[in-house]
């Protein structure tokens, strides 16, 4: 099927108005919130209704074209990057509230409704949707069920997979699909498990159903700044072992402070302490006063330098949004940067800063650090200026060797920003070719000719990867070999046991 | 297809025996009746290994995959009235050895042990590090993590701590060709690939043997109260909904209805700090007030206690339904559907876990070996559920009650899904066929 | 095809890319960008029609692609370059501080150069850029035309015998809800120096504004009386001209240059402490007039200076404090964030608490008050339809039971007017400082 007629064919079923296919109308569609790889798509199309998508995708099934589902394109990883001349399935205009059942406890939304907007939706009764990524103003729920989005209060309250309970899915090859269970146990294989962080390689949600949580009714926030790293990473670990369950611990290091500083969010951190924790427990107000507490004498007992309550909504709010705009305020202190996403036992914390200081100092690149401490999900932002010849190789060598010392301390290569096309290479410290056949092979039963978003999530088994993805991989080692003799490629010193 | 091949085999358990004996050594293999009798209702002795590292199961596998034997992959055998009635198996596959701790991080609160290991003994070796993991299946203290992982059991702490999907991280299988897969890992965040580890929950050993199980845990909580309202039913169904929906935060809200009767309790666990408990235990005793309901609160060992009775009460049943579907619509029908019970002239024992919206019906033993009357039953019950969206399953039976039925109540459209996934894990269709929804 | 020198892009050389005009685009601009998209759900076009084309980060990266000579400047870049209602919203969210208002308005001017509008549009357009506005004595011209036609009875010709029917709506309207044109501006009309009473806190010069001097010259009267009030000496510089911001927003930057120097002699001269102004879109526009001189070392320290001066008329009552007013105002109002003062200049709080201040007064927050009317300077007759839509979703959040809609900026109030008048409320549009200049005189009546 040529451009021509695709277009006509497409054009049948959503119309003039919601399809783009001009090559200047789809520069915008070349990538997502990851901007190292590109691509143009073929055209981008806009459903409105589940039928419309599932005709699309039969379309395209039929026709051997490839598509990428896209929502908000704020993910991290290159989910929603077209690199195989794909068709953009946008789902945003289906962002449709669909019903509530307060009582219930359920909602459900179309793919397109954005995170945050659920939540304010159901505030007024006293309701909201519990997993908060940092993008969730912007994020739809569509995509945070493809990447599995996690958050900062998911210590206490779990991921996107604990939230969707059933969705209705256009499989690959069009058909619609009713999986999972608004209440108990769905019969069957867990199907909506797997598709929940699939990246949109198993198909697209049109509907889905979420569990939403009554607001806890009260809710204390403490900052913590220590002269130390070490001690806040043992605060962190003496409060879990303490059998607090906080909503959320999150730790940012000074790098990281000033640049949150220069955001329109400025709480102004001093400029001589190591890293502040901000720490949440929530619950019934009556037995807050107890763990809050609790928790001021742990941080005190680890040497923090001050500890403070917030005091009001407001500046909880303000010490929150320093904390959810890291990601963005790093580019008011370097020009590019590249965002990771490590996984750790939390027990690790201090040896893997360790780790990144010294792969910080051997590449000469400066590593802010952003994390959800409380479950051990890293954010090292790598700091660069792609206009220097190699620093953007350099940046993303220093992200896998990142990676690596992560796997190596028993972690893994992303918490919640997904694979997509960013990590595929690294899939491999993870897994072995058998249990990435495995996924391959889960894949298949799916998505047999890989065309709902090609290439994504596993990396092809041994040497079979493209020349493309070859070229990348060797760009990236050529920059290893170069940059650090010795010690990316083999284990890290405090790795093992 | 099946059934005609399965007639013209003849494979005897000699023989098996034999062949593992030599996989596995002597000694760790037996010819033992019971088993095909509660998985496949056929008395037909069989060979049960129990091999004691990851590697003698996949060579066993492997083993059964070279010889065509269908296998069943199991414990101590302590849930296989739980599923379909599969075809007979020619080997089972016991992981009752591998009992061990692979990982314990309390730190990290990760857990990762071999599947034999018993719910009772995992309770104890993180209790001791004041730590836990936040699930109350209905199943004897001697049932094993294999098998409650592979029946996806659960109880009524699901109405705040979720279901296992949300507590297991990671897994170890031996897939049905003999390949040895991991899957997740054993850190709390990870969307590293898909996240296959839920495909093996629940799926009753159709999809491979596992061989390790990681957890995510809790702590302990640092206080525990249960309050137990009793009195009218309709008082307490008024209460649990306005708990449902209002601040508080029960750990535990069930709802347990004995026979046909008017009167019932609720039972509301709070594992807040103790500061929160007296806050909520207040608030309980105040609705219990409004509503005419007597109330008694236990604390810590004697709460424990309240719950392992009703447990040890509702295990005594040899048939357990259960219904899902909105909680609004479970409480409100309940007493419908027990008369239903009561004119098929069944005891009852309901459980109910609101928030969850599941209700769990205990039917206490009567001389039905056949299981007609039960079947009828379930009938009346998915007609009557049904109407109102909920869905009724057998959870656990005798053989003789889930002979010609499905037990859950069969697939939709997801089935050729899901009859693809089998294929996958299982290309040689030797897992315990029959034994899962659908027949798969 | 020749490589790409990173050099030449970071000194602005963009020998194979799309804009070849001088003042183009700035590279550290728009590489600050990181495409995170948290912009998206903030951008009433966007929201509006859900194309990232039409998103702020869609338009950095068309204008990026078009620098870098990947896009050619076509369509497919204009279009979504003129879509822009400079609301700024993007920018209050935009964690990592891009400057998409300037970065538009500078391809706007690349545009303006490559693409000179045609036909009678194009006459139009640049008849009133260039052929009025920037001239007092033409504006007032115009102005008193229009004074001719609301009050010599033509008006009531017009509307009886239904010519007014060859205007498209949204233009019926805006001509049904004009204010009556005062007879002459407060430019005019104002005294070139008005005492401070009680302690004097500084000299200020008001920037009188060409919307707002010939609609709304009360506002501007109130003003200097509200100055005059809490102790500033008000000067009005009759040489004054207008502020060039929409020459700016339409991509006239030479226009728009010629026109602040203009004014920055006029108002340095003058030897004020502070320039005041209560048109938002015209103050952010003097705010920024440095930006207009990236390229001119002498006059970007001149416009520097200048802009360190001015403030908004609510900035600079709560910055030197003002008297709480004694006499009461009973209403019951809501605030309208004007685009140009919330997001542009991050002034949201001192309006509401010149309001809050005024005894008898009670403020009623709307939703999404910062969420742009759709006035957007001229945007409502270049883009009327989205122009439409967003004052729509505009009036559904203007809370029940509120006598009067508050704000801060001449086109709004225009715009809000149509909005009050389509869906036949019984609400005045106000200017935040006239509810205070009256509060004030209601101390005289009283005592």
């Amino acid at each position: 099927m040529n451009q021509e007629a695709l277009v006509r064919a497409l054009t049948e079923i959503v119309g003039p108005r919601r399809i783009l296919h001009r090559p200047g109308q789809l520069a915008a569609y070349e990538c997502d919130g990851y901007v190292a790889q590109k691509g143009r798509p073929r055209a981008v199309v806009f459903p409105e209704t589940t039928e419309e998508v599932s005709r699309i995708v039969r379309l395209l099934h039929r026709e051997r074209i490839p598509f990428v589902p896209r929502g908000a394109g704020t993910g991290l990883s290159g989910g929603a990057t077209p690199l195989h001349d794909e068709v953009v399935i946008s789902l945003v205009r289906m962002n449709k509230l669909l019903s509530v059942d307060y009582e219930n406890m359920r909602a459900i939304v179309q793919p397109g409704h954005v995170n945050l907007t659920l939540s304010k939706r159901l505030g007024p009764q006293g309701y909201y949707y519990a997993p908060d990524p940092s993008s969730q103003s912007v994020c739809t729920i569509g995509g945070n069920l493809a990447e599995n989005a996690g958050g900062a209060h998911c210590l206490k309250y779990g991921v996107t997979t604990n939230h969707i309970v059933a969705a209705e899915v256009v499989m690959p090859n069009g058909d619609v699909v009713e999986i999972g269970a608004e209440f108990g146990e769905a019969v069957g294989y867990d199907l909506l498990g797997l598709i929940v962080g699939s990246e949109g390689t198993l198909g697209i949600a049109t509907a889905i159903t979420v569990r939403i949580l009554k607001k806890p009714q009260a809710v204390r926030t403490v900052m913590a700044m220590f002269d130390r790293v070490a001690d806040a990473s043992d605060t962190v670990s003496h409060i879990i072992a303490s059998g607090i369950v906080p909503a959320a611990i999150e730790m940012m290091d000074q790098l990281a402070m000033q640049a949150v500083d220069k955001s329109n969010y400025h709480v102004g951190y001093p400029r001589d302490i190591e890293a502040v924790l901000l720490i949440e427990v929530d619950g019934l107000e009556a037995g807050l006063p107890e763990l809050a507490d609790r928790i001021i004498a742990i941080c005190r007992e680890h040497r923090a330098r001050s500890v403070k309550l917030a005091e009001s909504d407001a500046e909880r709010a303000l010490w929150w949004s320093s904390r959810k705009m890291a990601f963005g305020a790093t580019g008011r202190i370097s020009p590019d940067y590249i965002v990771q996403d490590g996984v750790i036992p939390r027990t690790k914390l201090t040896e893997i800063l360790a780790r990144i200081a010294e792969l910080s100092e051997e590449s000469g690149l400066r590593i802010a650090n952003v994390f959800h401490a409380g479950d051990g999900n890293l954010h090292p932002l790598i700091c660069y200026d792609a206009r220097i010849p190699g620093q953007t190789e350099k940046a993303v060598a220093v992200g896998s060797a990142i990676l690596r010392a992560c796997v190596d301390v028993g972690g893994s290569i992303t918490g919640e920003h997904g694979v997509g096309v960013e990590k595929l290479e690294e899939m491999r410290y993870l897994f072995s070719d058998a249990d990435l056949e495995a996924q391959l092979a889960i894949r298949a039963v799916f998505n047999p000719e890989d065309l709902c978003n090609p290439g994504k999530l596993i990396p092809r088994p041994g040497r079979c990867a493209e020349v493309r993805d070859a070229h990348w991989l060797a760009a990236k080692h050529a920059e290893i070999a170069a940059g650090f003799p010795d010690q990316t490629l083999t284990t890290s010193p405090g790795a093992g046991a | 297809m099946g059934d005609s091949m399965a007639e013209a085999r003849v494979i005897s358990p000699q023989d098996v025996c034999a062949d593992v004996g030599q996989c596995v050594g002597n000694a760790a293999v037996a010819i033992e009746s019971g088993w095909n009798e509660a998985a496949a209702g056929i008395a037909a002795p069989v060979a049960v290994a129990r091999p004691t590292t990851e590697d003698r199961v996949a060579a066993l596998v492997r083993l059964a995959a070279e010889r065509g034997w269908r296998l069943l992959p199991a414990g101590r055998g302590r849930q296989l009235s739980w599923g379909n009635l599969g075809q007979p198996v020619d080997l089972v596959v016991s992981t009752a050895a591998m009992k061990e701790v692979a990982y314990y991080s309390p730190a990290d609160l990760v857990i990762s042990v071999q599947p034999g290991m018993t719910w009772a003994e995992l309770s104890r070796v993180l209790a001791a590090e004041g730590q836990m993991l936040p699930v109350d299946p209905f199943v004897p203290d001697d049932a094993t993590i294999g098998g409650i992982v592979s029946t996806a059991a659960s109880g009524p702490r699901r109405a705040l701590y979720g279901a296992l999907r949300d507590m297991v991280i990671g897994l170890r299988v031996v897939w049905g060709d003999g390949r040895v897969i991991r899957t997740g890992g054993r850190v709390v965040k990870n969307v590293a690939g898909y996240d296959m580890t839920k495909l093996f929950i629940g799926a009753l050993g159709t999809l491979g043997v596992l061989t390790e199980v990681t957890f995510k845990l809790r702590p302990l909580p640092l206080h525990r109260a249960t309050v137990l309202l009793s009195g009218d039913v309709q008082a307490l169904r008024t209460v649990a909904h306005t708990v449902m929906t209002s601040e508080l935060i029960p750990s535990r809200l069930e709802l347990v209805l004995r026979g046909d009767a008017s009167r019932g309790v609720l039972a509301i666990d709070c594992d807040e700090p103790s500061g929160g408990a007296a806050y909520q235990i207040q608030r309980l005793r105040a609705l219990a007030q409004e509503q005419g309901l007597s109330a008694e609160v236990l604390d810590g060992d004697v709460a424990d206690n309240w719950w392992r009775m009703h447990r040890a009460s509702a295990m005594e049943a040899p048939v357990c339904l259960r219904i899902s579907g909105k909680p609004t619509r479970l409480t409100a029908q309940a007493a419908a559907w027990r008369t239903v019970c009561a004119e098929a002239g069944f005891e009852t024992l309901w459980s109910i876990t609101v928030p969850a919206g599941m209700a769990r019906i205990f039917l206490s033993s009567t001389a039905d070996a056949d299981g007609v009357r039960v079947r009828k039953l379930v009938e009346q019950l998915r007609q009557a559920a049904g109407e109102v969206g909920g869905q009724v399953v057998v959870e656990r039976a005798p053989a003789g009650v889930r002979r010609g039925i499905d037990v859950f109540g069969g697939l939709g459209a997801s089935r050729v899904w899901m009859e693809g996934i089998k294929r996958t894990a299982d290309p040689h269709g030797l897992l315990c066929p029959g034994r899962f929804a659908g027949g798969i | 095809m020749a490589t790409k020198e990173p050099e030449l892009i970071r000194m602005g050389q963009h020998s194979q890319g799309a804009f070849r005009w001088p003042d183009a685009p700035d590279p550290d601009k728009y590489s600050v960008c990181v495409h995170c998209g948290f912009c998206l759900e903030v951008c009433p076009t966007y929201q509006e029609w859900t194309d990232e084309n039409h998103s702020p980060r869609g338009r950095v990266y068309l204008i990026k692609a078009a620098s870098e000579g990947e896009l050619p400047l076509d369509e497919n870049v204009i279009n979504p370059v003129f879509t822009c209602l400079d609301c700024r919203a993007c920018e209050t969210v935009c964690p990592s501080g891009v400057q998409v208002g300037a970065l538009i308005e500078e391809a706007r001017g690349q545009v303006y150069h490559a693409r000179p509008k045609q036909g009678v549009a194009g006459a139009l357009e640049r008849l009133f850029l260039r052929g009025i506005f920037p001239h007092p004595k033409r504006l007032r011209r115009v102005a008193k035309l229009m004074r001719f036609y609301q009050t010599s009875g033509l008006r009531t010709a017009i509307r009886k015998t239904g010519a007014i029917r060859v205007l498209p709506r949204h233009l019926r309207e805006m001509e049904a809800v004009l204010p009556e044109v005062p007879a002459e501006g407060a430019r005019e009309a104002l005294p070139g120096r008005m005492p401070a009473q009680g302690v004097r806190k500084g000299a200020a010069a008001l920037f009188t504004g060409c919307v707002m001097d010939v609609f709304f010259a009360d506002v501007n009267e109130a003003t200097a009386r509200v100055l005059a009030r809490n102790g500033l000496e008000v000067r009005v510089p009759k040489e004054q001209i207008c502020c060039g911001a929409l020459q700016v927003h339409a991509g006239d930057r030479e226009q728009a240059r010629a026109m602040a120097k203009h004014n920055i002699d006029v108002f340095l001269a003058s030897g004020v402490d502070y320039i005041v102004i209560n048109a938002a879109g015209c103050g952010a526009a003097l705010k920024e007039y440095p930006e207009l001189f990236r390229d001119d070392p002498v006059w970007h320290a001149r416009a520097e200076q200048f802009s360190a001066k001015v403030r908004d008329i609510s900035e600079l009552l709560v910055e030197v404090g003002f008297d709480p007013p004694r006499a009461e105002v009973r209403r019951r109002v809501t605030y309208h964030d004007a685009c140009h003062l919330c997001h542009a200049q991050k002034i949201r709080q001192q309006p509401r608490q010149l309001l809050r201040a005024i005894p008898g007064l009670e403020l009623v927050e709307m939703p999404d008050s910062d969420r742009c009317c759709g006035s957007a300077g001229i945007y409502n007759l270049t883009h009327p339809q989205m122009a439409g839509e967003l004052l729509e979703r505009k009036m559904d959040d203007v809370p029940e039971g509120v006598d009067a809609i508050v704000m801060g900026n001449p086109g709004c109030m225009l715009q809000i007017k149509v909005g009050v008048h389509r869906r036949q409320r019984q609400a005045d549009v106000l200017h935040t400082v006239e509810l205070l200049d009256e509060a004030y005189r209601r101390e005289g009546v009283k005592g």
